[in-house]
């Protein structure tokens, strides 16, 4: 019954650490940028007013967060009502921990690392769900029902996006996968299957609730969907949980399509993040200037384009790669020096 | 005791939660979830029988994934069938369920 | 030697969690609460999935039943109001207790002792199989119950829809 040495287990204990400095103070740059980018597009400053340029905006939120009184409405079940924030955020450590961030900077080795991502990222609608039930609010019950309903729908033609890059290069191990990749633009996995992309991006906005798809906290018809009840640290849990699955979905992406940490000059873990910022601010950029969809367009679009496209994806990777097999085409690509 | 007794052991005693739970519970949806107890024993069974002896281990892995879709299919199933009973009769209690003593 | 009381200890929690999960799921009048019970009790179970050194099948217990069985009995829960299961008040009556309490222990009786009277021999440490071997297993000699499956899946799904339709213009 032995799984870990001693020293895989002191390792892990320190990525942790290392990974939840990360999450939060990752949390408060992503907000600052969110603010500064929506200014800009919306031709006004943004923050300025604490810290230069007003970096410190989002420092002097976290206190207020911090300090606010946490409330529960009356009726609502305690402990299911404290069990939404807490798994949020249980599963987000978890799921960083296999994201391959350089060569030598991956928390823990794993040879099924996509599957643990999709597994974990399975909790979130869970605790959003559990989150929406407890509340005792019929807002945040419509928000979840929305919310869930969506990813549950999306999680599809994202899985098939994964299973095509998953064909393609014959692993789950996402390192494997950056490995195969190299440095320029026309060697990323997004050169061979723009498509997948293309509905992993759009899959992976909906599955952290992000404009255009944040029906689960539309404003102005729900207050804020399933957290409307929350406050203080309990809200602040689910403001960092929902920016750490923008980074998660981010850095996947980055893995699986962009190339990873392969780079020219740099190192690559500088490459990587700075591959996964700018689909960061893609996100941002995307979320302002957009408005929200309906809910039975965000299903249709699923329903009808994504699931179709997806599966035709797939089938399509799976006859390229059986054609390239066969022994005359083989030989006829490798005398054209193609393989 | 050996590994292979301690998890037929856990998966003993799920049967025995999943039958108490069915049982016990007067809605459809409170059956449902002991069916799932049942249904998980069942899968940590045959996976710990195959992967600790001599069996080839696939068998056993291949057998608990089949469990697992198995009861993904029931509980999609029932769900509509729940559904369905709901608009029917109003309850998903099992003792409104009861045109047949009418 | 320190690392096979890591891994008991690593059972015991698992067991705790199943057994805490399985309680609640059971006795829990409220039925989110049980639902919560349930999701311990799954994921303790994926636990014991990684301690018997199979990833895999701990990743797809999480994928499939935490990800999706769980989210299904949560929207039945949703759509038929059913949250409380003793809303009435009335609370269950002591022979039906025995009684259950009973089918409970019958199949206990029968197979606690043929566990512990006949055990079988088992390894210490489980070998990881490969998930190549696993996949070909799946194609290859176990291919028709992988498609019956599939087939299966894919009647329930279609069932499901059509029990459930309700036509809008009615």
């Amino acid at each position: 019954m032995e799984i870990l040495s001693f020293w895989t287990i002191v390792q892990l204990v320190l990525a942790l650490v290392a990974i939840l400095i990360f999450i939060s103070g990752n949390a408060i740059i992503l907000v600052w940028m969110e603010r500064k980018i929506a200014g800009y597009i919306q031709r006004r400053p943004g923050p300025v007013e604490v810290g230069p340029e007003g970096i410190l905006q989002c420092v002097a939120d976290a206190v207020k967060l911090l300090s606010k009184q946490i409330l529960k409405p009356t009726h609502a079940d305690s402990l299911l009502y404290w069990l939404g924030p807490i798994l949020i955020f249980f599963a987000v450590p978890l799921i960083f921990m296999v994201i391959p961030f350089s060569p030598f900077f991956t928390a823990y080795e794993v040879d099924l690392g996509i599957l643990l991502i999709l597994a974990f990222s399975g909790i979130n609608v869970l605790s959003v769900l559990v989150a929406g039930w407890s509340s005792n609010n019929k807002y945040s019950l419509y928000g979840a029902a929305r919310s869930v309903s969506m990813s549950v729908s999306f999680e599809i033609p994202l899985l098939l996006a994964v299973l095509a890059i998953a064909f393609q290069t014959g692993t789950l191990n996402l390192s494997t996968i950056v490995a195969k990749q190299g440095g320029w633009p026309w060697q990323w996995n997004i050169f061979v299957q723009p498509l997948a992309f293309f509905i992993y991006f759009v899959c992976a906005m909906a599955e952290t609730n992000r404009a255009p798809f944040d029906l689960g906290e539309s404003e102005s018809e729900l207050t804020a969907g399933f957290h409307t009840e929350y406050s203080g640290m309990g809200f602040a849990l689910f403001f960092l949980a929902e920016y750490a699955n923008m980074v998660v979905v981010c850095c996947v992406a980055t893995a699986l399509f962009l190339g990873g940490w392969n780079g020219p000059f740099l190192d690559g873990f500088w490459w990587f993040l700075a591959k996964a910022y700018g689909l960061l601010i893609v996100m941002m950029w995307i979320r302002w200037t957009y408005p929200r969809m309906r809910f039975d367009m965000i299903l249709n679009l699923n329903w009808k384009w994504l699931l179709p496209l997806g599966a035709l994806n797939l089938l399509g990777t799976a006859f390229v790669l059986k054609l390239i097999e066969t022994p005359c085409i083989k030989e006829f690509l490798e005398g054209w020096g193609i393989l | 005791m050996s590994p292979l007794v301690l998890y037929h052991l856990v998966a003993v005693l799920l049967l025995a939660f999943g039958i108490l739970g069915l049982t016990r519970r007067r809605t459809l949806v409170g059956m449902l979830i002991s069916v799932e107890l049942m249904l998980n024993g069942a899968g940590l069974s045959i996976a710990a029988s195959s992967i600790l002896t001599e069996a080839d281990p696939v068998v056993g892995q291949i057998g608990t994934l089949f469990v697992m879709g198995l009861a993904a299919a029931e509980a999609t199933i029932l769900l509509a069938v729940i559904v369905v009973i709901y608009r029917r009769f109003g309850s998903t209690r099992t003792s409104d369920l009861n045109t047949l003593q009418e | 030697m320190i690392m096979t009381v890591l891994a008991y200890l690593a059972f015991a929690l698992y067991f705790c969690l199943i057994i805490g999960g399985g309680l609640m799921a059971v006795f829990c009048s409220n039925l989110v609460r049980a639902l919560v019970g349930l999701i311990a009790t799954l994921l303790g179970v994926a636990g014991m999935y990684l301690l018997m050194q199979s990833p895999f099948l701990a990743f797809m217990q999480i994928l499939i039943y935490v990800g999706a069985v769980c989210v299904i009995i949560f929207f039945a829960l949703m759509m038929t109001a059913g949250g409380n299961e003793n809303e009435d008040g009335t609370p269950i009556p002591l022979g039906k207790y025995a009684r259950s309490f009973l089918a409970a222990i019958m199949p206990l009786s029968v197979l606690l002792p043929v566990i512990f009277l006949h055990p079988v021999d088992s390894a210490d440490s489980p070998v990881a199989t490969p998930l190549a071997e696993l996949g070909r297993g799946l194609t290859e000699d176990f291919v028709l119950p992988f498609e019956l499956i599939s087939i299966i899946l894919l009647i329930a799904m279609a069932g499901a829809v059509f029990l459930a339709w309700e036509r809008r213009n009615k």
